[in-house]
């Protein structure tokens, strides 16, 4: 079994430089690891068009959504072709967090990210017709009360990190309830089901006339709400934030790899993408190859020690 | 009633040749990926999408919208002339179409679906019309606890569901149920019966485990009657069957009201549609039948709830769709991915600022379900034709590669297809012991939803004192837990409860 | 019933294994699962009860050892032509080899040279439509094989 597998990978490897010198010839595939509809999709859809402009061929999103991402990193790990005509959307911290959390048969450093394209930053949302006005207000609404329900998608995610943080920085008792994504969260804060969303920051700006956002997990105040405060305002270190990108196979020629990489750098510099992407609440970020392999490599620890930490404070 | 003039004024907007054009072309591939096994409602609206990028939002969402409602009617093809559900909206339709199809009624049993859908996707979308803004303020009360509710209320169906015996069906449901828990968990984020297979990480996907599940089982069963020459008889078709049928349909006011408003309440709720709506309006209209136990032996309100059901959803879906901007349903969500693509943001707010758009879709989806009926009784007699005409080792392999295509097309993955084979061969096997389909894929659609509400209710329960209360002191529970009830105990109150009705099919 | 008493053995020992492995899970990720493996032992043991109070009502036809000869080789021959369609025939290619033996196999001493001939004609033509619709125009990856 060994032997085949090998061989396969040897005449994909002879087909793939073979072909290298005029890639690319026939449509690729762009796996996204997410339901249809979500922000991953919807970036891609995005992007869809001025990536076949530039690369002159169709591109094909299809998805292979379940275990939060983990089933499509898993194929692109194992078992996809390495030719470049097969690309998978990534998400930091994710990528992270499930091989340190177990039970994934891929390790973070065997993905291959070529481009991380943008990314949301976490924020703490409430209903536009609540009481709680203000992120002070929300502040003496949560101390002293026995538990504040958080909603926000995924555990582990960025937003179950965050709501941890927080509730850990300003001694709040914080109830973190998962959703299955933004789609099930929102009309959970809106039909009074939880008390407050730990969500993105397209969230806030595709709901801006439904909810209030009072404070974002970012070093500064970002262009698209300018009149959210961070958390860092107030005196509590929260930052928080996923990244989205696109990776390869592993042991993808790199030549095939620096036109993928050149075409998504060329579609990010697009102002009508970028116009795009900014009206939905998506900060977009450039990160090439190298880039990205070095920003992953300074977050692998960061997360770590955030995971051991959940572990410590025990359910 | 201000929507009154924007909806006169969206009719000549359809009456474009583009658009409806676009309509029939939107039905048309609707109705042929709804007939496939497998190939589902979500999948068709999910690989035509790009190709509304060079469309106007109107243009777009009418094509769209087409397609969707002619694939939930389109799925019914294959249940009654199959045996296998074409999507998961058209689960119960198997039960009394396909032995209609056996009697050699096959024809009649589509005519049946047909005026059924018809009612079913206008009476959905007119409710959709009237009272989408009012309706959606109380789907979103419909918490954690609510949900989990609503999955034990859906599993009390299978009390009235499974023929013959009741401890069997909820055997079976349960373990439907356990074959949902393989994978991540929902909500706690654990990989759990997994049994090392990095395959199964993602669990067992529902449609490649329908397609299994029903149609492995009836290519079994063609084998073993290989002796034959057809696969069954066809009827006589009388003269004027059509205009007849239509009259006989349109007399079931009643089954046809019923199964309406279940199928638009439950598509209202975000996270159910369809595939829970036709199996509550089938055990609703076995529980209102005069003749439970005739149900099963293929009678005409059994087709009738599940098809004017699961295309009433459809306009209950667009309910949270375009009021609050909130997708209920897999394919509502990349509707509002298409939206959001093309610069509109779904919301009480689109109605006012793009009124023209809004009605245009709505009309549009109206007049495509009009178009659905004739296109898809051409469509329908052509598929009832090649069914009962072409010889059993024909007709075989080519069932065979379908259920492969439509395992494969889900997420493009070999293994689905091979998970399709063995749940087909373990659904038979299951079968001769007497543990039905129906029960397993209930037990299948549900686990997630019961257990998504259960574990997100315990978290929210953490206020109250004892966690565990959380799921007996809200209004909207009590009603559900109080339907429950009544349906569980319903074959004790009624005596002469379906349990007389034989599983032979 | 001997088969009912054989079945729910199976399940509860399925619902053993399904207790044992949740023990290492997260609590939000065992609960569920727990107390539906519960609910399935204690309806197995109602089961099981039944049956042996009570003789068989039900009962499920004998089958012919003929008949379940051709549904080995019918499922069989699906395996192998999934495995090889993925590995060396392609989608179009495996498809018509395996629809073909399929509809020899089922159809036996049915099938006259010249039908045989209509039906692979057929078969070409159904397996290339599709292959068309999906992979030309839908752009699905199909399976390719070595020979595509």
């Amino acid at each position: 079994m060994k032997k085949a597998v090998f061989l396969l990978c040897l005449t994909a490897f002879i087909f793939s430089t073979v072909l290298a010198a005029d890639f690319p010839t026939k449509p690729i595939t762009y796996v996204i690891c997410f339901d249809p509809g979500g922000e991953s999709d919807i970036t891609a859809r995005i992007q869809q068009p001025y990536l076949e402009k530039i690369l002159g061929v169709s591109i094909v999103i299809t998805y292979k959504a379940g275990g939060g991402g983990a089933t499509g990193w898993s194929e692109l790990v194992n078992r996809a072709t390495p030719d470049g005509y097969s690309i998978y959307g990534t998400n930091l911290p994710h990528i992270i967090l499930q091989p340190i959390q177990g039970g994934v048969p891929y390790k973070t450093e065997q993905i291959e990210n070529i481009y991380f394209f943008q990314t949301t930053p976490c924020t703490l949302v409430v209903p536009i017709d609540s009481p709680i006005k203000t992120f002070e207000d929300f502040v003496k609404f949560a101390s002293g009360k026995k538990s504040v329900l958080i909603g926000g998608s995924g555990q582990p995610s960025a937003n179950s990190f965050a709501t941890l943080r927080f509730a850990k920085v300003a001694k709040l008792n914080l109830t973190y309830v998962p959703f299955t994504g933004t789609g099930t969260a929102v009309p959970a804060l809106l039909g009074g089901n939880v008390d407050a969303l730990m969500t993105y920051s397209t969230v806030s700006v595709q709901y801006k006339d439904k909810l209030r956002t009072i404070a974002i997990a970012t070093e500064q105040r970002v262009p698209f709400l300018p009149d959210v405060p961070t958390f860092r305002e107030f005196g509590y270190d929260v930052v928080e934030k996923a990244f989205r990108g696109v990776a390869v196979p592993p042991g993808t020629p790199s030549e095939i790899k620096r036109i993928l990489e050149a075409a998504f750098a060329e579609v990010n510099k697009n102002p009508e993408v970028r116009a795009k992407m900014e009206e939905l609440g998506f900060v977009m970020e450039d990160y090439n190859e190298e880039q990205a392999k070095e920003l992953v490599a300074r977050l692998i620890p960061y997360y770590k020690e955030l995971w051991d930490e959940t572990q410590k404070m025990g359910k | 009633m201000a929507s009154f003039h924007y909806l006169l004024n969206a009719i000549p907007q359809i009456l474009t040749a583009k658009i409806l054009l676009l309509m029939v072309g939107g039905v048309g591939i609707g109705l042929v990926i709804g007939a496939l096994p497998g190939m589902s409602a979500t999948m068709g609206v999910a690989l035509f999408l790009p190709l509304t990028y060079w469309m106007t939002p109107s243009e777009s969402l009418v094509f769209l919208g087409s397609l969707y409602m002619a694939a939930i009617y389109g799925g019914s093809f294959s249940a009654i002339l199959l045996r296998t559900p074409g999507t998961p909206s058209n689960i119960g339709t198997i039960f009394d179409g396909y032995p209609m199809a056996k009697q050699g009624k096959g024809w009649k049993a589509i005519l049946i679906a047909t005026y059924s859908s018809l009612y079913g996707g206008l009476f959905g979308m007119i409710c959709f019309l009237i009272f989408a803004p009012m309706l959606a303020r109380i789907a979103l009360k419909f918490g954690p606890p609510e949900y989990f509710w609503l999955g034990i209320f859906g599993l009390t169906v299978i009390s009235s569901l499974s023929r013959g015996n009741t401890l069997k069906g909820f055997i079976g449901g349960f373990i439907g149920m356990m074959i949902s828990f393989v994978g991540v968990a929902p909500i706690g984020g654990n990989v759990r019966f997994t049994f090392g297979s990095s395959h199964l990480i993602s669990g067992f996907g529902l449609i490649p485990a329908l397609v299994g599940l029903f149609c492995i089982p009836e290519v079994i069963n063609m084998v073993v009657q290989r002796g034959q020459k057809q696969l069954f008889v066809e009827a006589k078709i009388e003269r004027r069957t059509a205009l007849n049928t239509f009259v006989e349909v349109m007399r079931k006011q009643i089954d046809l009201i019923r199964a309406s408003i279940i199928g638009f309440i439950i598509g209202v709720l975000p996270g159910a549609g369809g595939n829970i709506a036709n199996l509550v309006a089938y055990s609703e209209a076995m529980r209102a039948s005069k003749n439970p136990e005739k149900f099963g032996t293929g009678v005409m309100e059994g087709v009738i709830a599940t098809e004017a059901s699961n295309n009433a959803t459809v306009g209950g879906g667009f309910v949270p769709l375009m009021t609050l901007g909130v997708p209920g349903t897999p394919v509502d969500a990349i509707l509002y991915g298409a939206l959001l693509i093309q610069g509109l943001r779904p919301g009480a707010e689109l109605f006012t600022t793009r009124a023209d758009v809004v009605y245009t879709f709505i009309v549009g989806v109206i007049a495509a379900t009009l178009i659905m009926v004739p296109i898809g009784l051409l469509f329908g007699r052509g598929m009832t034709k090649i069914v009962y005409k072409i010889p059993i080792h024909v007709l075989v392999p080519v069932i065979l590669l379908l259920t492969m295509i439509g395992s494969y097309c889900v997420q493009n993955n070999i293994s689905d297809v091979y998970t399709m084979l063995i749940l087909g061969v373990l659904g038979y096997v299951l079968r001769r012991f007497g543990f039905e389909a129906g029960p397993i894929t209930l037990g299948l659609i549900l686990g997630p939803i019961a257990e998504t509400g259960f574990t997100q209710g315990l978290l929210m329960g953490r206020r109250l004192d004892y966690p565990w209360t959380i799921f007996f002191i809200r209004p909207i529970s009590w009603v559900l837990i109080a339907l429950s009830v009544v349906f569980l105990l319903w074959p004790l109150i009624r005596k002469q409860g379906p349990s007389v009705a034989g599983g032979k099919q | 019933m001997k088969s009912n008493i054989i079945v729910s053995a199976i399940f509860i020992l399925l619902a053993f294994v399904f207790l044992y492995q949740a023990k290492d899970l997260n609590y939000l990720s065992a609960i569920f699962p727990q107390i539906v493996s519960i609910l399935l032992i204690g309806f197995c043991v109602a089961l099981i009860a039944v049956s042996v109070r009570k003789k068989s009502q039900e009962k499920t036809e004998k089958m012919e050892k003929k008949d379940l000869l051709y549904i080995v080789i019918v499922i069989g021959l699906s395996f192998i032509w999934v495995y090889l369609m993925d590995w060396v025939f392609g989608f179009t290619v495996g498809s018509i080899i395996f629809m073909t033996i399929i509809s020899i196999i089922v159809g036996g001493k049915n099938i006259k040279a010249v039908q045989l001939f209509g039906n692979i004609v057929a078969y070409a033509i159904i397996a290339f439509a599709f292959w068309y619709l999906l992979a030309k125009l839908l752009v699905v990856p199909l399976p390719r094989g070595l020979l595509f």
